[in-house]
């Protein structure tokens, strides 16, 4: 398996926002529409599929050289899984009640496909470096989507911000942006706003 | 060859199997650093609820408990905590923890029932999967407070329409009529088996609390429990030790709900001494009590009485029933000549039999 392709910076800067998982890539909708109702629960499952990927990014590229063709996506499925269980376990042990909020949502990490698409993309080809670069790059760029999203929601939806009021107590609560079709309103128009940057953005480069 | 392809299987798949047995170690690791703290975290989840669920009780001051139930030929161990108040001893009510299948997923709820297990006083949802923003409100405050104040003698249903506050049913919530009903099914059967295992010890702690109005005077350590089959009967002493009475209970349905009775026979368990309610909720009780009914028992002989109807005169060992209550006042008569035959020959077990001889 060769090392060549993007350097460590490059990939942690496309992950941010040329390749963000979420507005660029449109992988992880899974926790991206379930868990943005506030911000706590969108930042601490934003922490938990950052230290799997990490994890397993790293691990992957360790092994990369052992990989055989064929067994990599079993391989990739179990190292998710691993560090998965391992968070799972910690989140219960050290934030119990936010785990019992999250409920099923961080097992379901294993099967998010930021992850498993970051060791096919880049962990299982290259450096253990850029592996790591990539992985934290992609996290944080997952974490700014999942961010945005709950703030819009959290904010319209219950006037708070990571629990704290910051709309007026007139402010007539959003009833169904704390709901499931709140979470596809705001990820649709967020969407459509960052296509319409990318393309001002194109557009004006493509002039100069 | 099929010697060599196993060998080829097990060449390639040696790293799979080598990453699985590191895996399993690592979190059999984790699993051994971090349960305990899971296992107090989820305790305190449940005993932080206990004041929640049962008003005026703290969490400091519980015991837990077990009994087993029988589910499809299963034996199922269910768990519940008692609420002691600060004298240590008096029971404030108590929380039952069960579980049950829901829309998704088994739902897993803490219920609060008073100290006679016949209000709800609480119920807080622990665990549960359901369908995120429709199932899974049955979490919210909204939801589960309906339960608060409903009784536990009649099921509780979950219906599609806001119910009125005297209903002993809830609204389900919308397109989640399911996960809705499944809590109720789980609360009324929860506390259905509670009830039934606790019967005997609720007689017990209720007769405690009562004897004392019956007999003034006499204190918890003067009242000796004596078995008697699968039920209890009590040694009433007075302060030098001599047995002053012998006090059995007893229920039975009556016109509208469930009547429970103490009644009181003499040391020689040869004449009733008192008949005392302990719990009924007939709806004409008033005339019951205004027409002495339950005194027209005492000074009968402990044998069979009989109830005549309210026009006719009573003889000795006949009362007359009270009018427009005549379901209730049959269901108390037959209540006092059940217990009066159960303390008759429970006298007649711990004294040989000599005690008990008619006169």
């Amino acid at each position: 398996m060769a090392s060549d392709g993007p350097t460590a910076g490059e990939r942690f800067l496309r992950g941010l926002i040329p390749e963000n998982p979420v507005y660029r890539q449109l992988l992880g909708m899974c926790p991206t529409l379930a868990v943005t109702g506030g911000m706590k629960t969108a930042m601490t499952m934003a922490g938990a599929v950052a230290f799997v990927l990490i994890c397993a990014n790293v691990l992957t590229s360790l092994i990369r050289n052992l990989l055989k063709p064929h067994l990599r996506i079993l391989v990739f499925t179990l190292t998710i899984a691993a560090f998965v269980t391992i968070a799972d376990r910690v989140l219960a042990y050290a934030m119990y009640d936010m785990s019992q909020e999250l409920g099923p949502y961080i097992p379901l990490i294993i099967v998010n496909c930021v992850i498993i698409c970051r060791c096919e993309v880049c962990a299982s080809k290259q450096s253990v470096v850029v592996a790591a670069s990539d992985a934290a790059g992609q996290s944080i760029g997952f974490a700014m989507a999942l961010a945005s999203i709950a703030a819009v929601r959290e904010i319209l939806g219950s006037g708070t911000f990571f629990g704290l009021r910051v709309m007026p107590e007139a402010w007539p609560n959003w009833g169904i942006m704390v709901m499931p079709p709140g979470a596809f309103l705001t990820l649709g128009l967020l969407l459509g706003l960052a296509n319409w940057i990318g393309a001002v953005r194109e557009k004006r480069s493509g002039a100069v | 060859m099929p010697d060599t392809k196993k060998v080829n299987y097990l060449a390639e798949a040696w790293l799979v199997l080598t990453l699985a047995v590191s895996f399993g170690a690592a979190l059999a690791g984790v699993h051994l650093a971090l349960n305990d703290g899971i296992q107090t975290n989820k305790r305190n989840e449940t005993y932080d609820q206990i004041p929640r669920l049962i008003p005026g009780a703290n969490k400091d001051r519980v015991e837990a408990g077990a009994f087993s139930v029988d589910v499809g030929g299963a034996v199922v161990e269910r768990t519940f905590y008692r609420a002691l108040a600060p004298d240590g001893k008096t029971t404030m009510g108590y929380m039952l923890r069960s579980s049950g299948m829901g829309y998704v997923d088994k739902i897993e709820v803490l219920i609060g029932v008073d100290v006679k297990v016949k209000n709800i006083t609480g119920l807080y949802v622990l665990a549960q999967i359901e369908t995120p923003g429709l199932g899974s409100r049955i979490r919210t405050k909204d939801f589960v407070s309906q339960f608060i104040a409903k009784s536990t003698t009649r099921a509780i249903f979950a219906m599609k329409t806001a119910q009125p506050p005297e209903s002993n049913d809830i609204q389900a919530i919308t397109s989640a009529t399911i996960s809705s009903q499944s809590v109720c099914s789980i609360v009324n059967r929860s506390v259905r088996e509670f009830r039934e295992y606790l019967d005997a010890s609720i007689q017990r702690e209720l007769a405690l609390e009562h004897i004392p109005e019956m007999f003034p005077g006499v204190s918890r350590e003067q009242i000796i429990d004596i078995p008697s089959g699968k039920q209890v009967v009590y040694k009433v002493l007075d302060a030098d030790g001599r047995v002053i009475a012998w006090v059995g209970d007893g229920k039975r349905m009556g016109r509208w709900d469930r009547v429970e009775l103490l009644v009181a026979v003499d040391a020689d368990a040869q004449t009733i001494t008192k008949v005392h309610v302990v719990d009924q909720r007939e709806r004409y009780w008033k005339k019951v009590v205004k027409a002495g009914y339950l005194d027209s028992f005492v000074g009968k002989h402990a044998g069979k009485i009989v109830m005549v109807k309210p026009k006719i005169e009573p003889a000795e060992q006949q009362v007359q029933a009270v009018t427009k209550a005549t379901i209730t006042s049959m269901a108390i008569c037959r209540i006092v000549n059940e217990v009066v035959r159960r303390l008759k020959r429970s006298v007649a077990d711990v004294q040989g039999g000599a005690a008990v001889k008619e006169r």
